[in-house]
């Protein structure tokens, strides 16, 4: 085990402490502090990976753009008061049920199948760039019709009411 | 990188996204007076795509190694097209941008019955459920607003259970492709001897897909979603997001999993059987038109599956003329519903119907007659060459089974005609019959005795889907 895999051993570990925050913590603010770790954790898992942009575009959108929105919006709700409603539910108790069959499956999985390790390939700027331009362009197309669709949507809903 | 095949191949898809882009710019032309330009051009661009359709509908071929284009997804593209421009004019009053929600949906649709990567499936997947969810809340009071953020966190859950189980796929293969993973488990015995992980990813993205389907335990959703939407979206999801899951359906489950059968052909029966029983019971009870076509549909979304179970080409032949049939049967329902109004659909305004809006009642029984499956209409032939290749496939049970719940569904859908031509009436119901409900309604009307005593013509057409 050399070092490599011991950090990717180590943000792995802070990825998933980091999801289990958002899930869990009562109060938002550190929710969102929670998802910032993962993101984070996300973007050394990457780096790891050999692809370093992809890692700083993680830092960059979703660390520096989307937790700060989330930031924005907890902070602007004032949602700080922490909620104890967590009381004993059958829809909880199946929800855990769900999720540890699933992870004890997909662990079982993984040993029977003895998974090979990934081999990462170098992906810099102009690899994932060509690939956008050559193979992934219908993907590239599409994904700017979802995203347009979202704007239209969201302007289409907070448009005022026209007097008819 | 040669992509003018490619081009050529996705023409219909190609014409639809220049459809898309120039409604906008028809929305910010047109003024409140001319408003009817967008529907308008909104027709006209589905009448072109499915004209480009019709013409390459022999084409077959891949595009972009993500798209798989064959004559059996064109039939389904026909399926999509009609629901979609029926649903356009329902929805003929609605804002500009409605409109352009409805084109952008219908080439999600048209894209993901035609994927054969997780890339594309899941970017078509989102693109069409963003579309409805804006068109679900554009109908800006409680209760659309209410539909709208149910129908977007379990859309939200279902995506999450996809791309969960695609992302266990891709660890095992390395691939997003589904003809590299055929390959893949066609050479490796491991795959058939241990189909451990196979059997979670295919849970994990069945379950996503059953979601948009409303399959059972996945169905709580649709009729509180259909209650609260506009009645020509209710019908938008309860026909294209159908149509285009069942033909994804096709690709996933002959591609990835067309090695192992025999892991998903016993559920898909079962899963059927039980869905079409959930939702036929469940309609029973029901007392609002809207809330009932959304159990409907449940119940019809089980009749399709058993016929995917089955799995032969002729029973997605007949599931293929089904879906048509059902598109034609539940929009035409769902415009007397519209005509009737957003805010009757509770069946004690149709108590009386014949009395003051006789041309409703009477389209009101031709639709519920056919839902049923009664002859001359054409929900008996769907029904019938449904039951028939249950029965061709051995399962004599099963198709007992499905006949009793046509025999179950007759008592629910007969219910409102019979209150609409055997009651006083009880309320004053103020009706509304543009020039757009019409032509729904023709359509919807000849469209449906059409099919029911001359079916042979649109059943050869997608025969020779398999056998050209």
């Amino acid at each position: 085990m050399n070092l490599l895999d011991i950090l990717t051993y180590v943000f792995a570990l802070t990825a998933i402490l980091g999801a289990f925050t958002v899930v869990m913590h009562p109060n938002p603010l550190y929710s969102a502090l929670g998802l910032l770790l993962n993101f984070f954790s996300l973007a050394v898992l990457y780096m790891l990976l050999k692809s370093p942009l992809l890692s700083l575009i993680q830092i960059i959108v979703y660390s520096g753009g989307i937790v700060v929105f989330f930031l924005f919006v907890v902070m602007l709700l004032n949602l700080r008061s922490p909620q104890s409603d967590r009381d004993f539910s059958f829809k909880g108790i199946f929800a855990l049920i769900f999720f540890l069959l699933l992870a004890i499956f997909s662990i079982f999985g993984i040993i029977t199948f003895n998974l090979q390790p990934l081999q990462p390939a170098y992906m810099s700027a102009k690899v994932i760039g060509k690939y956008m331009l050559t193979d992934g362009l219908f993907a590239f197309e599409l994904s700017s019709f979802v995203l347009l669709v979202a704007i239209i949507a969201a302007v289409a809903l907070v448009k005022k009411e026209e007097s008819k | 990188m040669n992509f003018v095949k490619d081009i050529y191949l996705i023409q219909p898809e190609l014409v639809l996204s220049i459809g898309v882009l120039v409604s906008l710019l028809v929305d910010i032309v047109s003024t409140k007076s001319t408003k009817f330009l967008v529907p308008i051009f909104s027709l006209i661009a589905l009448s072109i795509t499915a004209f480009f359709v019709l013409t390459n509908f022999y084409n077959e071929g891949e595009a972009f190694k993500m798209l798989s284009i064959t004559s059996l997804s064109r039939a389904f593209d026909i399926a999509i097209l009609l629901g979609a421009a029926i649903t356009t004019l329902l929805a003929w009053d609605r804002e500009g941008e409605h409109h352009f929600l409805v084109l952008s949906a219908t080439l999600g649709a048209m894209v993901l019955v035609k994927s054969i990567s997780f890339i594309s499936f899941i970017l078509s997947l989102e693109l069409f459920s963003f579309a409805v969810i804006g068109q679900i809340a554009l109908s800006k009071d409680l209760a659309g607003t209410g539909a709208a953020l149910k129908f977007f966190i379990l859309s939200v859950i279902a995506s999450s259970f996809i791309i969960l189980g695609a992302a266990l796929l891709y660890g095992i293969f390395g691939t997003f492709y589904f003809p590299k993973i055929f390959l893949e488990t066609s050479f490796k015995p491991i795959f058939q001897a241990k189909p451990l992980f196979f059997i979670i990813s295919f849970i994990l993205i069945f379950v996503g897909l059953a979601f948009k389907i409303s399959a059972v335990p996945f169905h709580f959703w649709t009729p509180d979603v259909f209650r609260g939407a506009h009645s020509s979206v209710a019908g938008f999801i309860a026909t294209v997001s159908k149509a285009s899951a069942f033909g994804f359906l096709v690709n996933f489950l002959y591609i990835i999993f067309g090695n192992v059968p025999y892991l998903w052909g016993e559920i898909l029966i079962w899963l059927g059987a039980i869905t079409m029983l959930v939702g036929n019971l469940a309609a029973l009870g029901e007392n609002d038109i809207k809330r009932m076509l959304g159990y409907s549909t449940i119940a019809h979304a089980g009749y399709i599956l058993v016929a995917f179970g089955i799995g032969t080409d002729t029973s997605i032949g007949a599931a293929i003329f089904y879906l048509i049939v059902y598109t034609l049967m539940t929009l035409g329902a769902f415009a007397v519903v519209n005509s009737i109004g957003e805010n009757n659909s509770s069946l004690e305004n149709y108590k009386g119907l014949s009395k003051n809006n006789g041309i409703q009642a009477f389209l009101l029984l031709i639709f519920m007659v056919s839902l049923a499956g009664i002859p001359p209409t054409a929900g008996f032939v769907g029904k019938f060459y449904l039951f028939s290749e249950v029965i061709k496939s051995g399962e004599y049970a099963l198709a007992i089974w499905a006949f009793l719940n046509g025999v179950i569904s007759a008592f629910y859908y007969i219910r409102p005609v019979f209150y609409a031509y055997g009651r006083e009436p009880k309320y004053e119901v103020k009706s509304a019959l543009n020039p757009a409900i019409m032509l729904a309604f023709i359509v919807g009307f000849v469209g449906i005795l059409y099919l029911g005593l001359a079916p042979s013509a649109l059943l050869d057409f997608i025969s020779s889907a398999f056998t050209h």
